[in-house]
């Protein structure tokens, strides 16, 4: 399993070079949907290896968060056909697989608690939800930088990402939500609970309703949409991270 | 007037109270993160209530939870006028329906988000929640003020390498002593009823009664009496649990009485009738059972050992707004799937300048 990680982990350092040479840049999709299918090998006997899907505990859940955001980034390259933010993405799936490496990877009974339906769909919303929302930051970041230099046409395609990417995710997440507060509602008897988990989420999603609705607002748009995508990304790693290991909750990893 | 009405209506206020609300959640998951124990009280009540007559007291933990409660209802009020105002643009608007449906299904999305929020407004008032119900394998539970008994059939539970991996209960609920459902509660599968959930938690084991050894000219024989039942009848005698001391003392006089009411010494007095008179009496030592012996007619009943039942603890809640707020969330997340798809972001851009 350490094996196939690591060759994840090589396979996307090799995607990321090959985006700054011009002689190998064309093999660059070729290069990321191959790390694509190694990480998913990984991924998938992961699953075999402990009976249910990946998604337990930190180990699990950054191989998913990577492999979400390379899945959307894949998604987006068929989709607009030309590079968006792919290394700024890539950075964080290696940022995420490295943390991984150092993660407790132990196999253990599941709790009986997360043998549920519920869990599996809460958690994969969620984790797609952190992925667009993650997405809509490097595009942000991506935009910032190439604000100056950039053609107005692909400068209004990122833009086009950063809001499609927010309401794609408020959407995602607004059902984790709802997937969490059933399971929560079935589990323990009650669909909110009083935590730091739950607040914070609350807070991302409060943080995306507000992006989206900027939108609408004059002098929200270019720059300052930008920036806000940008800041969006430390709300969703406080949410994901942050509260699950810093602060006591019910999501503690 | 018109103005009051517009700045309430406004994007921008939307995104002030948004920002407010952020600011204030913040401080809401550094006080719950620091106050763990004394904050964990608020999933055990009806929250509203609880926050207006003990929480107000308590503002070191709750300081947070007021401007919270109170941006929250700006942001509603802040929605609620927003979309009467969309509405009555949209349904005066003379563009066609195609046009206008995407703007219309925004405020379905605010409506059903109102709706949701409404719920949980109920379920923050009213219902009720009971937690930490021990029950004993066999026994029955009152739930207060509902007329209603739960009784706990079988409980049964089973582990790997220390993990949990089966709780399972069988529950009967019952009316006036008549069954009217039944059912196995575990994790993520509760009973429900009318609004009523019952959900089996956590479980253990405990003490239930005890077992002696009877015996006579090297012949043994157990003999099992439980707490609570208190008497067993065995060969022409009738043996019963006396009082229960937890402090056990005696006085000048050699009299049992208990020196507090801590469980420093336990002690169960056991009485041997014959023919309905009391013919052998001694005092059983909780910490101390093995030198407990008592003789008569021959005979010598000894302590063998604690008899232990499985117990399950059940959680029993009323929750009167969660069909509320889940009709409200089915139709937010329907309306925000439509948006996904909805064509006609241009002109709802157009028609919203004029709000600013």
């Amino acid at each position: 399993m350490d094996l196939l990680l690591y060759t994840s982990i090589l396979s996307y350092l090799l995607a990321l070079v090959s985006i700054h040479l011009k002689r190998v840049e064309r093999y660059f999709p070729s290069i990321l949907l191959l790390a694509w299918a190694i990480h998913t090998a990984l991924l998938v006997l992961r699953g075999l290896a402990t009976g249910h899907a990946p998604m337990i505990g930190r180990y699990e859940s950054l191989l998913f968060f990577g492999w979400s955001i390379t899945s959307l980034n894949l998604f987006l390259l068929y989709r607009y056909r030309f590079r968006t933010a792919d290394s700024l993405n890539i950075l964080i799936v290696l940022a995420s697989l490295l943390f991984a490496l150092y993660s407790e990877k132990g196999i253990y009974p599941v709790p009986i608690v997360l043998k549920t339906r519920w869990f599996e769909v809460h958690v994969v919303t969620s984790f797609f939800s952190y992925a667009l929302f993650t997405i809509a930051a490097t595009s942000g970041a991506f935009y910032l930088l190439m604000e100056k230099k950039g053609p107005p046409s692909r400068l209004r395609a990122l833009q086009e990402i950063i809001y499609r990417s927010a309401l794609w995710g408020f959407f995602l997440f607004s059902l984790s939500m709802t997937f969490g507060a059933i399971w929560a509602y079935l589990a323990w008897g009650r669909y909110w609970l009083w935590e730091p988990k739950t607040l914070s989420s609350m807070v991302l999603w409060l943080y995306f309703a507000g992006l989206i609705h900027t939108r609408f607002l004059k002098g929200w748009r270019g720059r300052r949409l930008g920036w806000v995508a940008v800041a969006g990304f430390g709300f969703t790693l406080f949410t994901y991270l942050g509260v699950s290991i810093l602060l006591p909750n019910s999501h503690r990893m | 007037m018109k103005t009051f009405w517009k700045s309430l209506s406004s994007l921008r206020l939307t995104i002030i109270l948004i920002t407010l609300l952020i600011l204030v959640t913040f401080g809401g998951i550094f006080t719950l993160s620091a106050y763990r124990e004394e904050m964990g009280k608020m999933d055990r009540v009806i929250f509203l209530p609880w926050l207006f007559r003990e929480g107000a007291g308590e503002t070191g933990l709750t300081w947070w939870i007021f401007p919270l409660l109170l941006f929250l209802s700006f942001f509603a009020l802040n929605t609620a006028i927003c979309t009467i105002d969309a509405l009555k643009d949209i349904l005066s608007s003379d563009k066609p329906w195609r046009r206008r449906l995407r703007r219309l299904v925004v405020q379905v999305v605010h409506m059903s988000f109102l709706l949701a929020l409404g719920g949980h407004l109920v379920s923050s008032l009213y219902g009720f929640r009971s937690p930490q119900n021990y029950i004993l394998e066999g026994r029955t539970l009152e739930i207060p003020g509902k007329g209603l008994t739960l009784r706990l059939n079988e409980l049964r539970v089973s582990s790997r390498d220390g993990v949990l991996t089966e709780m399972r209960g069988d529950i009967s609920l019952m009316k006036d002593g008549r069954v009217i459902k039944r059912k196995w509660v575990s994790p993520n599968h509760p009973l429900l009823y009318r609004g009523i959930a019952v959900y089996l938690l956590h479980h253990g084991m405990a003490p239930a009664g005890i077992e002696l050894n009877l015996s006579k000219g090297g012949r043994k024989e157990t003999i099992s009496l439980a707490f609570g039942d208190g008497a067993v009848s065995f060969r022409g005698y009738r043996l019963r649990l006396a009082e229960f001391l937890p402090d056990l003392a005696t006085d000048r006089e050699g009299r049992a009485f208990s020196a507090s009411s801590e469980f420093r010494n336990p002690a169960q007095r056991l009485v041997v009738y014959k023919e309905g008179k009391p013919i052998a009496s001694g005092w059983l030592l909780y910490l101390h059972p093995f030198g407990f012996s008592l003789d008569f007619d021959g005979y010598t009943l000894s302590f063998s050992r604690i008899l232990y039942r499985p117990y399950g603890v059940l959680e029993i809640n009323e929750d009167q707004g969660a069909f509320v707020a889940l009709v409200g969330t089915i139709i937010f997340m329907t309306a925000l799937s439509l948006l996904l798809f909805l064509k006609g972001e241009e002109a709802e851009l157009v028609s919203q300048k004029g709000i600013e």
